[in-house]
């Protein structure tokens, strides 16, 4: 740790590089865009953005990590002109003879998969209060949204990934 | 039996006796094939195709002689008969897309995947037709009308899987000439052939097959980009591999992201078919086919690179991982 | 199937249901909505279908990085350009955002990315060209429909 109480690049991406790449994965929903954000999350971490309070130095890097991916999202939005059509993604069949109760199984990555049928700010919500454990005025700090809009959003999240998985 | 294919794809091919060359004569999906090279006709073609923008409808005009075709659009397509492909694009000038010296394999049997039947007749640019179906187990895949005198395939419907129409090449007027005038080939201004190759080297990859009934028929290289082209007796599937990455901005705005074994790729429309993009491992994969889309997502899970889904011992194997490097 | 979620202003509970189950309600709060939660099947529901969703949630497994993610990530502290070291440094994974965002740093970070082998160049596939490539590839099942759509203009919006 750091004089400024800030951890260093070091130390986040020895001890909590794992952590964060989960909870990146679960924002993004892809490999790729995860170790993007993760070392976006870092950078930020460097350049000392953000108020570390010792203490939470998870729910504070789910937080960097939050902002950048809603972030990188509304830069996205900004440059993507047409509007993607707004389907069902496809998703590749199991290969013939794909043992049955291996779906049975499967259901976390049902659930990742509907997680990212939801609209960046609803699976930013659910995410941190889910997978990460935050407190509802943690994440309207984050999110800087009132607390009953957290609390709606992560309720409709919850109910529409629920219906997906109907 | 006569060759279908041209004498000197064919002496590269001895050693290749491939099951296409003894399959029946009289299968109708070959003869409409050999019509298109044996007559001559003029006409107008209508391309109808569908995408999440609506329906599409273009034109074009078609000159065939002595097995030079020639297809005048936006683009002007030639069709040499050595099979030289050219491409004359609005500007002007010639690209010479693929040589004299591009071999391929004979494609397999359709019947091996698809089953034909005839189910009634039509009259299309006037012409009288028959219809054959063409179903990949119980899904319609083609509608074709065969021109009841030269075998010619009059109109083309690909359907969804849902038994909707996607895309129709048909003609809207045919005529069959005394005296067919032949195209002359053009000079090529700007020579950019594919050559044939016969193996690609890491980390590139070419199966002889892929899932659903592909094989690969041909393998070519162009300016760093392996081409390896599929067919399942019924379509054809390219797969395209070059290095590098695929910055998620730059790809092509129309695409509708896709899911392949949990890895990000993007499926686009064009008037004659599909297109999947995505890379892995350093190389960019652009798949290229007039077949449905999930033949495209289940002959993609074939390639190396393409992330597979997890069995289920796997995905166990690592949750158990994480669980000890807590 | 649960039917989409109350809004909570029609006397039903609504979002307050995930407050209960959160914990994030206040006692007489979630002393009323246990009481309502008692007589109306219909929220009962509601908290049943949420709850379960939020149990799947919280019961997701945490991800691996892929191999070697740690070791990039590590090597890539820009804090090395202050002590440097002969080894090969490993890149991060080089693609062009990431760049963009490492040139507004601090110049002995950029001098650190300077020594990282050079990463995959970025590759825009030319997809109308690729298109045109396998149209007139091969022989095709009937060169007529083949040939036809590399006629039509294509455009894959660049």
């Amino acid at each position: 740790m750091t004089g400024s109480g800030v951890p260093t690049w070091e130390e986040v991406a020895r001890n909590h590089g794992r952590f964060l790449y989960s909870v990146a994965y679960r924002l993004t929903g892809n490999d790729d865009d995860a170790q993007d954000l993760v070392q976006e999350v870092l950078l930020r971490v460097r350049r000392g953005l953000g108020t570390y309070q010792p203490g939470n130095l998870e729910g504070w890097l789910s937080r960097i990590a939050t902002n950048a991916f809603l972030d990188e999202v509304r830069r996205r939005r900004r440059r993507v002109v047409e509007v993607l059509p707004d389907e069902p993604e496809r998703v590749i069949p199991p290969a013939p003879g794909a043992d049955v109760t291996a779906e049975a199984e499967a259901l976390p990555e049902d659930v990742h998969r509907a997680l990212q049928r939801l609209t960046p700010d609803y699976r930013a919500a659910v995410v941190l209060c889910d997978v990460v454990g935050l407190s509802y005025e943690e994440i309207s700090a984050t999110l800087k949204i009132p607390i009953g809009t957290v609390r709606s959003r992560i309720h409709r999240g919850r109910a529409l990934l629920r219906e997906a998985l109907t | 039996m006569k060759p279908l294919v041209a004498g000197t794809a064919l002496t590269l091919l001895t050693a290749a006796w491939s099951p296409a060359m003894a399959q029946s004569a009289d299968d109708p999906l070959v003869q409409a094939r050999r019509a298109a090279r044996d007559h001559s006709f003029t006409g107008q073609v209508e391309v109808l195709w569908r995408d999440a923008a609506g329906d599409h409808v273009a034109t074009v005009d078609v000159r065939s002689a002595n097995g030079s075709l020639v297809v005048s659009g936006t683009n002007t397509v030639m069709d040499a008969r050595d099979r030289a492909r050219f491409l004359r694009r609005r500007e002007g000038g010639w690209d010479l897309l693929w040589s004299a010296t591009s071999s391929s394999a004979a494609n397999p049997p359709s019947s091996s995947k698809y089953r034909t039947v005839e189910t009634g007749a039509a009259t299309v640019a006037a012409r009288p037709a028959r219809v054959l179906e063409v179903r990949e187990g119980t899904v319609l895949r083609q509608r074709l009308a065969l021109d009841t005198l030269t075998n010619l395939v009059l109109r083309r419907e690909h359907l969804g899987a849902r038994g909707e129409v996607q895309r129709v090449v048909s003609f809207t007027a045919l005529k069959i000439p005394d005296e067919p005038s032949v195209p002359a080939p053009p000079t090529a201004s700007e020579d950019r052939a594919g050559r044939a190759i016969t193996a690609v080297a890491p980390p590139f990859s070419a199966p002889p097959t892929l899932r659903e009934g592909y094989e690969r028929v041909g393998l070519y290289e162009e300016g760093g980009i392996v081409q390896a082209l599929y067919n399942d007796g019924l379509y054809d599937l390219s797969v395209f591999q070059q290095r590098g990455r695929l910055n998620r901005g730059d790809v092509p705005a129309s695409g509708q992201p896709v899911s392949l074994g949990g890895r990000r790729a993007w499926a686009y429309n064009w008037p004659g078919g599909h297109v999947l993009l995505w890379h892995a491992a350093g190389t960019v994969y652009a798949m290229v086919s007039d077949a449905p889309m999930e033949h495209l997502l289940l002959a993609a899970d074939s390639l190396p690179a393409a992330g597979r889904s997890l069995s289920l011992g796997e995905r166990l194997r690592r949750i158990c991982r994480s669980l000890v490097t807590l | 199937m649960t039917g989409p979620p109350s809004s909570g202003m029609d006397g039903h509970l609504g979002d307050r249901l995930s407050g209960l189950l959160d914990g994030e309600l206040g006692g007489a709060q979630a002393d009323e909505a246990r009481r309502h939660l008692a007589v109306c099947p219909s929220c009962a529901r509601e908290l049943q279908a949420v709850g379960e969703a939020r149990s799947w949630l919280r019961h997701l497994p945490p991800v691996d990085p892929p191999a070697g993610f740690r070791e990039r990530l590590l090597a890539a502290d820009p804090t090395l350009a202050e002590r440097p070291r002969g080894a090969a440094v490993v890149p991060l994974k080089g693609r062009r955002a990431a760049v963009a965002t490492v040139a507004g740093l601090a110049a002995a970070a950029a001098a650190v990315l300077g020594l990282f082998p050079a990463p995959d160049p970025p590759a825009e596939p030319e997809v109308t060209r690729l298109v045109e490539a396998h149209a007139t590839a091969g022989q095709g099942t009937d060169p007529l429909s083949r040939l036809v759509p590399v006629g039509v203009p294509v455009s894959f919006g660049r």
